[in-house]
């Protein structure tokens, strides 16, 4: 099954004690880290996997592929 | 599974030699819907490293303890014990931290079956699980045990991750790359947010 993301990111949403950063197809949330980047700002760093993403498909799809 | 006490506490060397079985499980932490804590994702001087360690534990309901690098080492040879220390203070939380800390509960993983039995024979009785020094199958015997704990079927598989994990890793160097950063200059924070933000980008 594909994994693919729901919109998320910087409508980060307040539960309790963490904060979900996004929701996944599959609904697991995945929650913001405790500690902070040292070098970069979340924006440079989702610049940077959006780069890494360019001409990709579906990460299951790649790796269905790469293990043949 | 609410969304509290889910700090997992990563007791893990953090050398070289380990860093793709250190990324797999930080990887496998956050993807199964947790947070990785660790003794790294603080560098102030100021703060004692045992302190910290404790802090870092009393906050985790779980933990990740990898005591395959214990084994002797240097001049005179010797073991390090941090990693089966650190489990000692989780299990020690566990044992006597009462109705807050009684819940706690931890995977423990060697490289061999039955190893420890040979320096920590104490533990004998819990179930100790073997990686073999390879990250994909430290993932599925990881995220298994994440699924079980978070009682949630959303959570998916340990070989569905582990694919996941395996373009990430080769997306990775591209992603330094873009950032100019070389990848012993990344940071414990650095590393969770590429990890969190590579998983659930802005659409």
């Amino acid at each position: 099954m594909t994994k693919r993301q729901k919109p998320s990111g910087s409508s980060a949403k307040k539960g309790s004690n963490y904060t979900v950063v996004g929701k996944l197809s599959d609904g697991v949330r995945v929650l913001a880290p405790k500690s902070k980047p040292k070098h970069f700002t979340s924006e440079q760093i989702q610049s940077a996997i959006r780069q890494a993403r360019t001409a990709k498909t579906s990460r299951y799809a790649e790796a269905k592929t790469r293990r043949g | 599974m609410s969304e509290s006490g889910r700090d997992v506490f990563v007791n893990c060397p953090f050398d070289e030699n380990y860093k793709d079985i250190f990324n797999a499980v930080v990887f496998t932490i956050f993807r199964s819907g947790f947070v990785a804590r660790c003794a790294l994702e603080s560098d102030d001087a100021a703060d004692n490293r045992f302190e910290k360690i404790c802090r870092i534990i009393d906050q985790c309901r779980y933990g990740v303890h990898d005591i395959s690098r214990t084994e002797v080492g240097g001049d005179p040879p010797l073991p390090r014990f941090n990693m089966p220390l650190e489990l000692g203070l989780f299990l020690g939380a566990k044992k006597y931290g009462g109705q807050k800390h009684g819940p706690k509960s931890c995977i423990i993983f060697d490289r061999e079956p039955h190893r420890y039995q040979r320096f920590i024979s104490d533990i004998a009785g819990q179930d100790i699980h073997v990686h073999n020094g390879e990250p994909r199958r430290l993932i599925v015997e990881l995220a298994t045990w994440l699924r079980a704990q978070s009682r949630s079927r959303r959570v998916p598989g340990g070989i569905a991750i582990a694919d996941e994990f395996d373009v990430f890793i080769a997306r990775l160097p591209q992603i330094y790359q873009d950032l100019a950063l070389e990848p012993d200059e990344v940071t414990f924070g650095d590393f969770a947010e590429i990890v969190v933000r590579y998983l659930a980008p802005p659409q």
